[in-house]
Parts: C-alpha cells; sequence; structure tokens
C-alpha cells in the first residue's frame, strides 16, 4: 500500500513539472504587429507610406489645422458662435498659444512627428529589404514618396514654430533623417538648414518620382509645384521660376493653362480636378477633411465667418461680383447678416495641399522680382480668367501679386505666412482688435512644454 | 412523532439490556441542543478524565453505556459552539439523563479561515485577513455581492457607481496601490482567479462580471489584506486578494433552504430642478441681464429657445422630466439550495433567480444562476469534487450622460419641452433627443453567460502529506445589441458586439501538516499553478434599415465592424512554511516566484516573498488563566507583492493598421520597453488580535504602511520618436493606515436577549510620492490628476471665491508673458462686476477672470479618509432586529455637470434650483451669480462645484421573526423566517448631488469621486420569507 502511495507522489510531481509549461509565456499580439515584422517586407514599406498618409490626413495636419491654425493666428476668420468655441482656439485667436497647455500646438507638433517617424523608419529598413516584390521601380517609388511626405511635413513645421531666440538667425525645428529612439534629444536644426533638407527632398522626390503621374499621391510634379512654394518663401526667385516652369509647361495647351473651370471645383470629393497638384483624399469611410469642414462648412454649422475687414481686402464685402471668387452664393454665402466661406462646403472634400493656380502665382512674383513684369501679368491673368475676375492690363507690381493671393488663396493656409514673409506690420488681429506685427513672438508656436522637459536641448520660443 | 417512539424505544431497551449485562454501572441519556432549541447532530460527549464517549444521532440524542457508578462530569461539545459540563449522579442499573444546552462558541478560535492554498485555524492566523460569513451577507438586496461587503470588512472600501443592477464596483482594499494598472484586488473563487472588470462597451455606465456570483452560494469571504496573507498570489496580490467559497454540502440528511424576497425600490435622493414656470422666469431674467430685446413682452426671448421650443408651446408645457424618465422598482428574488450527502458523497445544488426593474424607465435586470458542488470520498486516499457556477444574465440597459435615459433627463430637457407634440407624436427637439422617444425607440440589451467550473482530486499520501490539483475553466461571454428606431432619427442604427473571456488555469500543491512532540507544529505548502487568459471581440454595426422590425444589423445598408484579441498567460511556483511553537509562537515565511507573458525577456520573471510572526501573550503564564484578558496575540508581517494587471503587450514595440481610403496601411502604435517590470508594493503590518471575557468582546487592531513602487506609467517621451509616452516603471506612491475591528455580546450568553454590536473601521492616507515630474491626466480641466505629494486622483481647480458684492476693479497680478514665466511679473485692471463669479489667482488676488494653467490648484480627494461600518443585531424568542450603519468621511466628490446646471443657462441644460438664489440688486446676498442667457465662456470649472461628500447611512434595516419549531415542524419545515427590510433608507450628508456615493467611471484609480449626469442610487423596502425543511 505504501508503494503505492508514492508512486501517486512520484506521478503527483511529474504533473506538476509536465504542466509547467513555458508556452503560456509566450503569446504574440494579432491586432498588431512587432516592429521587427513590421518593415521587413515590400508590404510593409508600402503599408508603413501609406500610414505617413493616413498622419497627413489628421485634423491637426492636412486634414485641418496646417490651414486653419495660421489663419487663426491671422484672424481672417472670426467666431460664428455656432459652436463652442474651446480655449485652444481662443488662445490662437488672441495670440496667447501656452506651451504648456495648448492641444493644438501640441497635436501639431506631436502628429508631425508620428508622421516624420514612420517615414524614417521606412527609409531606414528600405535598403534591407530585398523580397521578391521588391524592384528597383518600387524602391524608387518607395523613397520618393517618402521624401516627398518628410519635406512637405518639415516645412510646415518650419513655417509654424521658427524663431529667431538667441538672435543668431532663426531656428526651425529638429529636422533629422534617421529613425530617433525616445532617448535621443535632437537640437532645432537652423531655418536655413531645414531649408535645405526640404529642398533636397524634395528634389530628391521630384527625380525618383519621375514618371509617376497622379494628384491623389506623390508625383514629381507635386515635388516640384511644392519646390516652387519652398522657394518662394525662401524669395530664391529662379528656384521658383525653374520649378513653376517644369510644373506649368505638364499643362501647356490646356483652357485655363490648366486651371479648373471654377475654383470650387478644386474642393471637390471624389477623384480630385487636375488642377490640383497633390490632395489629401477623403472618402465618407475616410473622412480625411472633417475637422477643416466642422471650422467652415455652413451645413455643419461653421465655426468660423469671414470677418469684415478680410472681405474688404478681397473685394467681397459689398454688391455683386463678377469675380465668382468674390460672389456671394457662389464662393461665400450671406446668413443672417454673417459671410461664410463655401469652399469647405462638399462632404468629405478632399484637401487640396497644392493647386496650379498657386504656382501660377508663385510664378507671377518671382517674374516681377526677376524683371518680368509682363510675364507676371500673364500668370495673374490665367488666374483670374477663370473666375471671370478681368484681367490685367499692364505691368503687375508686387501689390498686385499679394493681392491675387489673399483672393485666390484665402483660408488655405497661405495669407498668415506670406504676410509674415513680407514682414507686415501689424497684420495679425486679435478678437480684441489688437493688432500684432510681423515679427511678434506671439505669432510663433511655442515648442510644447512636455517635450522641454524630456528635451533640454530644445530652447523655447521666446 | 418519531423521535419519541424512538427514545421510547431507547430508553426500555436500554436500560433492560445495562441493567442485566453490567453490574457496577449505570446509564446516561439526553439531548443536546443550540440555545433555540435546535438539535445538535453529530455532537460529542466525553467522559470528563476518560476515553470513554460517543456522538448524537440524528435525532440530537446520545446515550451513554456502561458509565462507571457515581458522580460523572460529562462534556459536550460541537465545532462552532462553546463546550458544556454537566454532572450527573450514575446508580448502577439505572438510567440518567443529562440533557446539554450549547451556546455558540463567539471565541471562534478554532473556526477554520480559508487562506491561500489552504485553510488554517483562525488562532493560528498572523496575517492580517477579514473574514465574513454568510450570514453577514444575508440581508443585502443589491445585485452584486460586493454590495454586502459594504462596510463589513476593515480597510476595505466598497463604491457601487451607481444604483443600477448589475452595475461596476470599486473595491480598495487598503487603498489605491496603482495609477494605471487595475487597483482591483485578486478575485479567486473556490481557488481559482477569476475574470472581473468591466468589458461592456463605453454607451452606457459599467458592468460587474462579478455581479453572477450570488451571495446566496457564498459560504464565506475571506479578505487578504497585507503582505503575509496575498503574497503567496504574488504578482496579483498587490491590491489584496478576496477569496470566496462557496457552499458545500455535509454528511447527513438532506437540507433545503429556500427564499424568496420582494421589494420596491426607488431613488435615494431626487435634486430639485426648475419647472417651466421658474425655467421662463429666471431665463428672462437672464436674458434681460445678457442685454437682450425685451420688447414685445420678450419675444426675442422665447424666438431663441432650443430644440425648436415656439412660445406658444413653452407657455403650456410642464413636463418633469427626472419623473418621466425614473419610476418606482420592483425586484424580487427566489433561491432554493439542497445540500447534504453521506460518507462517500457530499453535494451541494443551488439556483436562483432575480428580477428586478430598475428605477430607470428601460432598465431592467434578470439573473439565472445554478451551482453544482459535488465531492467523493473514494476511500481514505483518494477523492474527487467539482464546484460549477453557471450564470444568465440579462441586462436591459439605458444609455449614460446626456446620450439618453436619466442623463439627458437631467440637463438638455428643458421642463418647457413636452414630450409630445399637438399632435400625439413625441415632440421632435430639433437638437439633443427626447428622452422618452428615445427609450420608446430603442432596444438596448446585455445577454451575459458565465462559467465557473472546476474540477479537483486530492491524494492523502498520509495524515500529514497531501497533494491537490485543480483544473478549472472560467469563461464569460456578453453579447450586447442596440437598436435605435427611426422615431428619433432619419436612419435606424444597429450594433452587436460580443466579448468572449476565457481563463483556463491549474493549481497543484502538496500541503505539509504534522506535530512534533505536541509542541512543534509545522504547516507547509508548496506548488504551482499555470493560468491562460485569452479575449475576443467583435463589433457589428449597421444603419439603414429597409422598414422597421429588421433589427439585426446584417439587414443595415451600410455595415461596418471592428475586432480586437489579446491574451496572457501565467506560470508560477509557490511555497509557503508555518511553524508554530505551543500554540505561542508563530512564525510564517512565503515565496511566490511568477512569470507572465506580458512582460520581456528581461524581467520576465518576479519573485514575492513574505514573512510574517506572531506570539500568543495570552498563552503566557503571566496572562494564563487572566479572566478578563484571555486571548491576546501580537503580530507582525512584511512582503513584497506584486501589479501585474495591465495590458497584455505593454512592453512591445508595434505597429498597427490603420486605412488611407481604400488602402491598408501600418503605423507605430508603441515603442519596446524590454525593461518594463512588475509594480512592487512592500508592505509592512502590525497588528493585535484580542478577545475580552472569553469573547465577549472580541477584535483587532491593524498598522499597515504600504510603498509601491516601479508603478507602470506612460511616461512622456520625445516626440522625435514617432510616440508621445512609453510604458515605464517610473512611479511611486503609498498608502498608510490602521484598521479596527470590535464585536462585542453586549448581553450575557444567557440572555434571552442577545444583542451583539460589529464595528469596522478603516483609515486610509494616499499619496503619490515620485511620478518622474510627470503631471498625470491633468489635461482638461476638473478633471482628476495624479499629483506629486497629493493623493491620487486629486483634482486641478481653480479655487472659487464666491459671488462678488459690488462692482470694483481690482488691480492683479500677471506674468509678462505665460511661456516666459522667467521674464518676471506685471500687473493689470480687472473691472469685477457685482454678481460676477469670483476666483483666487495664482497669487491668492482675486479676479473674475484666471488662467487654468497659472491658477489652478491641486486640491480635494476622491478617497475618504476613514470610513466603515456599524452593526447591531439583537434576538429575542423568536425575533430578530439588524440595523447597519455605513460610514465615510473625508472625501470630495466633483460635479462636473455643476457648471452647466449651476446657472449656465446655455438655453439647451435645465437648472437646478439653486439659480433661483442668483444674485440680484434685490437679492445682492444670492450665493450663485448672476444669470446671464447663454454666457460665452462662463461654464467655469472650479473648486465651486467639489462637494463635501462625506455621508453616514442606514446601510440596511432587518426585522424577521421565526416562527416556533413547534408549529413549523408538524408541516415538515424546520424553520421558517418572515422579515421585513430596506437598504440605503436614510443617508445624512451635505452633498448637494443625487447621492454622496457615486463614481462616474467604475473601477479607474485616477477618475474617482466625479459625477457627470452620473445615475443615481436606489434605496429598497423589501418583504421576505426563508424556510429550511
Amino acid at each position: 500500500m505504501k508503494s503505492i502511495r508514492y508512486k501517486i507522489a512520484a506521478f503527483a510531481v511529474s504533473v506538476m513539472l509536465i504542466s509547467s509549461c513555458e508556452e503560456v509565456l509566450v503569446v504574440k499580439p494579432v491586432v498588431e504587429l512587432a516592429d521587427e515584422l513590421a518593415l521587413s517586407s515590400t508590404a510593409g514599406l508600402d503599408a508603413a507610406l501609406i500610414g505617413a498618409y493616413n498622419k497627413l490626413q489628421n485634423g491637426d495636419l492636412y486634414g485641418g489645422r496646417y490651414w486653419v491654425s495660421p489663419d487663426m493666428i491671422a484672424g481672417t476668420v472670426k467666431i460664428s458662435g455656432l459652436q463652442n468655441t474651446v480655449f485652444e482656439e481662443l488662445q490662437l485667436l488672441n495670440k496667447t498659444m501656452s506651451g504648456q497647455s495648448n492641444r493644438i500646438v501640441h497635436a501639431t507638433w506631436q502628429v508631425s512627428y508620428e508622421a516624420i517617424a514612420i517615414i524614417n523608419q521606412l527609409l531606414a529598413y528600405l535598403p534591407d529589404v530585398n523580397d521578391a516584390e521588391m524592384t528597383d521601380e518600387i524602391r524608387k517609388r518607395l523613397e520618393g514618396e517618402a521624401k516627398f511626405l518628410r519635406g512637405l511635413i518639415f516645412f510646415e513645421m518650419t513655417r509654424l514654430f521658427s524663431f529667431d531666440v538667441s538672435g543668431e538667425g532663426p531656428l526651425s525645428v529638429p529636422v533629422f533623417t534617421e529613425p530617433l529612439s525616445p532617448f535621443d534629444t535632437p537640437f532645432r536644426s537652423t531655418v536655413d538648414g531645414a531649408y535645405e533638407q526640404i529642398i533636397m527632398d524634395l528634389e530628391d522626390a521630384a527625380t525618383l518620382l519621375a514618371g509617376i503621374n497622379t494628384n491623389n499621391r506623390a508625383s514629381s510634379v507635386g515635388a516640384k509645384a511644392l519646390l516652387s512654394r519652398v522657394y518662394f518663401y525662401q524669395e530664391d526667385w529662379p528656384g521658383v521660376i525653374s520649378a513653376a516652369n517644369y510644373v506649368i509647361d505638364q499643362f501647356s495647351g490646356k483652357p485655363h493653362g490648366g486651371l479648373a473651370n471654377d475654383m470650387l471645383d478644386c474642393f471637390q470629393t471624389g477623384n480630385p480636378d487636375p488642377e490640383v497638384l497633390f490632395a489629401i483624399l477623403a472618402s465618407a469611410v475616410d473622412d480625411a477633411s472633417g475637422t477643416l469642414r466642422s471650422y467652415y462648412r455652413v451645413a455643419s454649422n461653421s465655426k468660423f465667418t469671414i470677418p469684415i475687414p478680410y472681405l474688404v481686402k478681397i473685394g467681397a464685402h459689398v454688391g455683386t461680383h463678377d469675380d465668382a471668387r468674390a460672389r456671394v452664393d457662389h464662393a461665400f454665402v450671406n446668413i443672417d447678416g454673417k459671410v461664410y466661406t463655401t469652399k469647405f462646403d462638399v462632404e468629405f472634400l478632399n484637401v487640396p495641399v497644392i493647386r496650379l493656380a498657386e504656382v501660377y502665382l508663385n510664378r507671377a512674383e518671382a517674374r516681377v522680382h526677376e524683371g518680368d513684369p509682363d510675364g507676371a501679368t500673364a500668370d495673374l491673368n490665367v488666374v483670374r480668367e477663370r473666375s471671370d475676375a478681368g484681367s490685367y492690363t499692364g505691368s503687375a507690381t508686387l501689390e498686385d501679386c499679394e493681392t491675387e493671393r489673399n483672393i485666390e488663396l484665402y483660408l488655405e493656409g497661405d495669407y498668415f505666412h506670406n504676410m509674415k514673409r513680407l514682414k507686415k506690420p501689424n497684420f495679425a488681429v486679435d478678437i480684441a482688435g489688437n493688432a500684432y506685427n510681423w515679427d511678434d513672438v506671439k505669432l510663433v508656436f511655442p515648442i510644447p512644454a512636455s517635450q522641454l522637459n524630456v528635451n533640454p536641448n530644445l530652447k523655447q520660443n521666446r | 412523532m418519531k423521535q419519541y417512539l424512538l427514545s421510547f424505544y431507547l430508553i426500555v431497551i436500554g436500560t433492560f439490556l445495562t441493567g442485566m449485562m453490567y453490574g457496577q454501572s449505570g446509564i446516561v441519556q439526553g439531548t443536546v441542543t443550540d440555545p433555540n432549541g435546535e438539535l445538535l447532530i453529530g455532537a460529542t460527549i466525553m467522559v470528563k478524565g476518560t476515553t470513554q464517549g460517543t456522538i448524537t444521532n440524528s435525532d440530537g440524542q446520545y446515550t451513554l453505556v456502561s458509565v462507571a457508578e457515581g458522580e460523572v462530569v460529562l462534556v459536550a461539545s460541537y465545532i462552532g459552539y462553546g463546550s458544556q459540563e454537566v454532572t450527573v449522579q450514575v446508580v448502577s442499573g439505572k438510567t440518567s439523563t443529562a440533557d446539554f444546552v450549547l451556546s455558540e462558541d463567539i471565541t471562534q478560535l478554532d473556526e477554520l479561515v480559508v487562506i491561500g492554498y489552504g485553510t488554517k485555524r483562525k488562532r493560528d492566523i498572523t496575517s492580517s485577513i477579514s473574514s465574513v460569513k454568510a450570514e453577514d451577507l444575508a440581508n443585502s438586496t443589491q445585485s452584486s455581492f460586493q454590495n454586502a461587503l459594504q462596510g463589513k470588512a476593515a480597510g476595505v472600501q466598497i463604491t457601487a457607481a451607481n444604483g443600477m443592477p448589475g452595475s461596476a464596483m470599486t473595491v480598495r482594499i487598503r487603498g489605491t496601490s496603482s495609477i494605471t494598472s487595475s487597483s482591483e484586488p485578486l478575485y479567486v473563487v473556490d481557488g481559482i482567479p477569476v475574470i472581473t472588470g468591466n468589458y461592456a462597451d463605453g454607451w452606457a455606465d459599467g458592468t460587474n462580471t462579478l455581479s453572477a456570483l450570488s451571495p446566496s452560494d457564498i459560504e464565506s469571504i475571506e479578505i487578504l489584506k497585507d503582505a503575509s496573507a496575498a503574497a503567496i498570489y504574488g504578482s496579483r496580490s498587490a491590491n489584496g486578494v478576496v477569496l470566496i467559497t462557496t457552499k458545500s454540502g455535509k454528511s447527513g440528511q438532506t437540507k433545503f433552504n429556500a427564499g424568496y424576497w420582494v421589494g420596491v425600490n426607488k431613488i435615494t435622493n431626487i435634486p430639485d430642478m426648475l419647472n417651466a414656470e421658474d425655467y421662463l422666469k429666471y431665463g428672462k431674467i437672464a436674458w434681460e441681464n445678457s442685454g437682450n430685446d425685451i420688447s414685445d413682452d420678450y419675444q426675442a426671448f422665447y424666438d431663441n429657445l432650443s430644440h425648436g421650443i415656439t412660445r406658444e408651446i413653452a407657455d403650456t408645457t410642464n413636463t418633469d422630466w427626472i419623473d418621466e424618465m425614473s419610476r418606482t422598482g420592483k425586484v424580487q428574488q427566489f433561491n432554493l439550495s439542497a445540500s447534504g450527502g453521506d460518507v462517500k458523497n457530499t453535494f451541494y445544488i443551488g439556483g436562483a433567480y432575480r428580477d428586478e426593474e430598475g428605477v430607470l424607465i428601460g432598465n431592467d435586470y434578470k439573473k439565472l444562476s445554478a451551482k453544482i458542488n459535488y465531492e467523493h470520498i473514494a476511500n481514505d486516499v483518494f477523492s474527487i469534487g467539482t464546484k460549477n457556477t453557471l450564470v444568465y444574465e440579462e441586462n436591459r440597459r439605458v444609455p449614460t450622460g446626456w446620450a439618453g435615459g436619466l442623463g439627458t433627463a437631467q440637463s438638455r430637457s428643458l421642463p418647457i419641452m413636452p414630450v409630445y407634440d399637438s399632435t400625439g407624436k413625441f415632440f421632435a427637439p430639433r437638437s439633443g433627443i427626447n428622452p422618452v422617444a428615445y427609450d420608446a425607440d430603442m432596444d438596448y440589451g446585455m445577454n451575459v453567460y458565465t462559467l465557473i467550473s472546476t474540477i479537483y482530486a486530492q491524494l492523502n499520501f498520509t495524515k500529514w502529506l497531501s497533494f491537490r490539483s485543480d483544473v478549472a475553466a472560467n469563461v464569460y461571454n456578453h453579447r450586447e445589441s442596440r437598436y435605435v428606431g427611426t422615431i428619433t432619427q432619419e436612419k435606424a442604427t444597429s450594433m452587436q458586439r460580443t466579448v468572449m473571456l476565457s481563463n483556463l488555469s491549474t493549481n497543484n500543491y502538496f500541503s505539509f501538516d504534522k506535530s512534533f512532540q505536541d509542541m512543534h507544529h509545522v504547516y507547509a505548502t508548496l506548488g504551482m499553478s499555470v493560468e491562460s487568459r485569452n479575449q475576443y471581440e467583435n463589433l457589428f454595426r449597421s444603419n439603414d434599415f429597409p422598414v422597421p422590425g429588421l433589427t439585426n444589423p446584417t439587414s443595415g445598408s451600410v455595415q461596418s465592424g471592428a475586432g480586437y484579441e489579446a491574451g496572457h498567460g501565467f506560470l508560477s511556483f509557490f511555497g509557503r512554511a508555518s511553524y508554530n511553537y505551543s500554540n505561542k509562537y508563530y512564525a510564517t515565511f512565503s515565496l511566490r516566484r511568477d512569470a507572465s507573458s506580458r512582460f520581456g525577456a528581461n524581467y520576465q520573471y518576479g519573485w514575492f516573498p513574505s514573512g510574517s510572526a506572531g506570539w500568543t501573550l495570552s498563552e503566557e503564564s503571566f496572562l494564563e488563566g487572566n479572566s478578563v484578558m484571555t486571548y491576546l496575540k501580537l503580530r507582525g508581517s512584511y512582503g513584497v507583492t506584486g501589479n501585474a494587471e495591465i495590458g497584455d503587450f505593454e512592453y512591445m514595440g508595434l505597429w498597427r493598421a490603420v486605412n488611407y481610403l481604400d488602402s491598408p496601411g501600418l503605423e507605430i502604435s508603441k515603442v519596446e520597453n524590454l525593461d518594463l517590470r512588475w509594480e512592487r508594493t512592500a508592505q509592512l503590518d502590525v497588528g493585535i488580535d484580542f478577545q475580552l471575557w472569553n469573547g465577549r468582546v472580541s477584535g483587532g487592531f491593524d498598522y499597515y504602511y504600504k510603498q509601491t513602487s516601479d508603478l507602470i506609467l506612460n511616461r512622456p517621451i520625445n516626440q522625435t520618436s514617432g510616440q508621445s509616452s512609453m510604458t515605464a516603471n517610473v512611479g511611486d506612491l503609498e498608502n498608510k493606515g490602521i484598521e479596527l475591528f470590535l464585536t462585542t455580546h453586549n448581553l450575557p450568553a444567557s440572555s434571552r436577549l442577545q444583542w451583539e454590536t460589529d464595528l469596522t473601521f478603516g483609515r486610509n492616507a494616499n499619496v503619490v510620492t515620485n511620478t518622474d515630474d510627470n503631471q498625470l491626466a491633468g489635461e482638461n480641466y476638473g478633471n482628476n490628476v495624479v499629483a506629486e505629494g497629493y493623493p491620487i486622483g486629486t483634482w486641478e481647480l481653480v479655487e472659487w471665491a464666491g459671488i462678488a458684492r459690488e462692482d470694483q476693479t481690482a488691480t492683479v497680478t500677471d506674468w509678462i508673458d505665460f511661456n516666459d514665466q522667467d521674464l518676471g511679473t506685471t500687473t493689470k485692471q480687472v473691472d469685477i462686476l457685482a454678481g460676477d463669479e469670483i476666483f483666487y489667482n495664482h497669487w491668492g488676488e482675486i479676479t473674475n477672470e484666471f488662467d487654468f494653467d497659472r491658477d489652478a490648484k491641486f486640491t480635494g480627494n476622491p478617497y475618504p479618509s476613514f470610513f466603515g461600518g456599524l452593526n447591531n443585531t439583537l434576538q429575542w424568542k423568536g425575533f430578530d432586529f439588524g440595523i447597519f450603519f455605513t460610514f465615510s468621511v473625508g472625501m470630495q466628490v466633483y460635479r462636473d455637470d455643476g457648471k452647466f446646471l449651476d446657472g449656465g443657462f446655455d438655453g439647451n441644460w435645465n437648472q437646478t434650483a439653486i439659480i433661483k438664489d442668483s444674485w440680484s440688486e434685490d437679492n445682492p446676498n444670492g450665493q450663485s451669480h448672476k444669470l446671464y442667457w447663454q454666457p460665452e465662456n462662463r461654464n467655469f470649472n472650479s473648486t465651486r462645484y467639489l462637494d463635501e461628500a462625506s455621508y453616514l447611512r442606514l446601510k440596511n434595516l432587518t426585522l424577521g421573526y421565526t416562527l416556533p419549531g413547534s408549529l413549523t415542524n408538524r408541516f415538515f419545515v424546520e424553520r421558517l423566517r418572515i422579515y421585513v427590510g430596506g437598504t440605503n433608507i436614510w443617508t445624512l450628508t451635505d452633498y448637494s448631488g443625487w447621492d454622496p456615493e457615486v463614481n462616474r467611471d467604475g473601477s479607474g484609480n485616477i477618475t474617482q469621486g466625479v459625477t457627470y449626469l452620473s445615475p443615481p442610487q436606489v434605496s429598497t423596502v423589501n418583504f421576505g420569507i426563508e424556510l429550511d425543511f
């Protein structure tokens, strides 16, 4: 009897040891994917690229606030009262953006870098992926698209965050091209250094994407169009003309110089009009422009109306207009004495990041600077005539170029940056009507305080 | 009748036989009963000083034959009862009678207490364990057993999120020991860790998986509080462990127990809201104060009314929406059980049914549960058994907040808004919803299936060594479905969500229990356990249905879905050794080694040691025989426990799927941290257990100090890495406190009136000592935050200074530029108008405008500074009376809805009656600010809405009567008790909202003590009957 009991005891011990199965300690996530698996294939890299595009859809990027934030700071919008304005927005409108708590500032920084991180990871893994699907063509496309997006994002961040902190020249945000770990503490790049990288990325993209002709993904024409904008903001006029020429040449012989029949055709859902050179897309399933529409779409109770001074500026305040861009019940609508834009009224509209019209306007100003005012007149007229705005005669001036930009690109996030470029005194207004000079630090996004805490190398704008 | 015959037979036969066969001895016989006259079966009767003895038969009678002639002392004893000695004169050849009445053993020192992987006598315990018995849970009318535990265990704070059946519970044992991981205890049912928490979607308030357990099936609940008791559960024990033991059968006659009660439910307290007349009156004042047009008898005001309410409607409507959306609920509960068995087989079968019609329109709850416990003892070596709980719950739910239901009724439903329009159809407000219409339009239910099933086998190798193996499956499965038709919206919407969790586990362990030389006692356990958890979720929804009646999402034209799955495993080895010298000196040491899939290779394993020691002073010569201090034990323990209740893949670097239009993409979702490890809690406990006058007064006192380190927080990182935070061990916090429990038997055991008083008291102070300079969850105003030097969940709020009584221009300090604090300060003028809300700024100056970042302070504590319960039970003849109070003192509740309800007047929300006392020139001392219509940015969060929420509550009141056994026995009923009772019937509090016991977010650590249109608590009055047969 006793021996049986010991046998049972031995059996019990072995049951314990056998059932001490270590496999319960290995549980693989299936809703998410571990790092090393994600980017080790062509399919993974392709998906990461899509992930970067998806980031650009974010409400704080081209989903809305890459455009709305500068317009809020400039004061080209006014609270409609139809929706609650949250305190982050009030801070932008009043130029009191807090680096501590302004969620818009935080998110703009954060999501931009989320996209940059995906792109840099993709580019870091790209040389090592050599599976059956990978071809030279695909490798070039992946690299080109990634660099296109990186250049575009660093450009937007540079425009929002740059300031001369120490008197030794303006600083941009940290600009880098390798994946960074949570413990890397990069310095802010100089604005010149940032532009150098942005231009390098976009030039590379233009080369690598040669032959790819699309406006719903990155393309060489899109890259050149962005270059015309980047050079424009750098005031590198020959650069503007060269990049713009490349873009405009693609449309030679087209009616309206390649522009859409109606500017509003660029603010539609579905396939973007050819005038749009690069768009962030939206659909009912993937609503990219919801944030943008919440600010401006009349049917969604626009948060903002257009203030009278800006209407005066673009000549849309009184009477009827031939200019379609200033015509009430076309580009504007007047409800109970408040004027709203209709640019963003289409549900699930694509966000036209850059349009051909802007390229014409970029080239027009460059031509004035380069001593070709008649050429500038021609460029401005291409844009004007499409909207039945009549034609300029004689030589275009810089003021003409500025006015035309204000009308054509209003609420597309250009006005604020252009006024700063032109060093305009007291152009930005707050809710109470106080005006701010172009170089006022209050017009610059502060560096998020949380990032100053974790990175001692960052210097606050002040 | 039968027993009389039997007695007669025995007496006759006995007398005859003994008289014949034995010369110098006699017979003693008699009965053993409890003080109520209940016969005790199996009681032992010994002749003192000999080994001669017997036990009572199934009729509670005994017969001792051949008892030596002369004066003998007989001793009767029975488990759970004190022993009694009776002296009897034995005459040779004669039969003497000695009846015993045993009173309950109030010392209970030999009672067995369930501990982790075993049991121990109460007197041998050197750790801190609260033990709650079935009878202490019996009076609760609420659906979860946790409700019944409120106030019953010292230092265990239990809060029901609201009064809805099956709602989420917050249980905190010795404070909150984590910030981001769970702070709920580990629940172990019959040795098996079970699935806990809330898995419902966020559309309604949270639910509680443990509402499935029926209190009537529970034998006892042991709460392991200190490290020595809990550390045997290693990485899951930092928040304490709740051991639940379900009922099992005993050999003997089959016993049936049946109970039924029926009750009515009401909301404990309904706040005073404006009626239509007052809404218009004060609305017009606000309108005028805002400088609006009042010509044409306020026509412009009426035109401005929201929801499409016209002047005609407003002037002719008076809807009490809270009344429309609430009701007197009904609840009934029935339970039936049978238990018994023979020498080899014992069983317990229980069934329970609960049917509750909630106090909120549309909220109904049904529960049907079955319990089957069975054990077979094959021989003295081998036994096998099974314990099974099967539960079905049906919870018809109501949406939370202003998404519908009572939340909408108290906010966006204006008293000037009618339920029905002039055509008799539901009034359709232009914005928001008509909650009555919404309830009619909606079918929102949750069906829950729970299984907790264990099979165990035990091998007894020798009397002192055994091996036990448990294999268990715990399955929690629910399906939520929500259909909203076309009464309140253009297109019908439908959603179905299923959640399935399974937990497979096994425990295998040896137990060693041996005494040496009657002085050295060794008790040891050595074993291992494995646990594997899977979680699956599927969501299927659609909208736009062809016709009403098709409600399953498959019939909708636009369909979408989502899913989730995760899982984890634990592999553990554990051991414990206890040594006891002559019941005087005790020492226990335990060690557990846990490994979990939740941690990376660097820290996959963790060690959790603990030790404790005890000294029973009352066994020492200087106290032995002391008639006052009859029992006194000092004990102390120290140990390390862990917390692994984090997400399943927290340490991994991950990418997740996204889409850009039709293209699938990937983005970074998490950065890797291979150094992620268990949260550790080191706990010191010192305590005493004592009894005075043989248990007339008994109690215990504990002091504890818990230090938790390696708290897992989302540490902010450089966003240039692509992520904002990483999961890392960075924080520390501590809990310190005392606990006291006291039980007194206020009258002697011999008294016909019995009166027992139980007091539990717990005091806990929580402070967060390190967050790596990372203030958590403070991004939105008014929310609870975690800040160093403050209790977890304190609030960051601007301090309210009241109402300005006169116009004034104040000079206040300001930073020159908010981001540039080092540039110094400046001053500016602010114009304060009489009736404005005023606040203290950063410099303590009074102002009417503030900057949250600059001026907010940490203030308040959502956790009480002390809490507990006071219970009194009285018994006299057949009557029993119980009165049970709970108290909770020193915590605050933030009424997050207060800013909209108390003078917001945004035109969309109804207002509380407090605005009738708003400042005006005629009411210069009004306690609320001057009213404005749709004030811009006047809905400030501030300490104005931080309310003291201390309360004293009459939690339970019961009056019962047990019919005399002599009467009921005729109907084969052993016991019949009828009773009336009440739950939450009275509350003393200064809190101005619905009920001070409230919690917007079930079991979170940080968001505690916040209400935002949260459903209230309920009070119940019930009548019931209990039968044993």
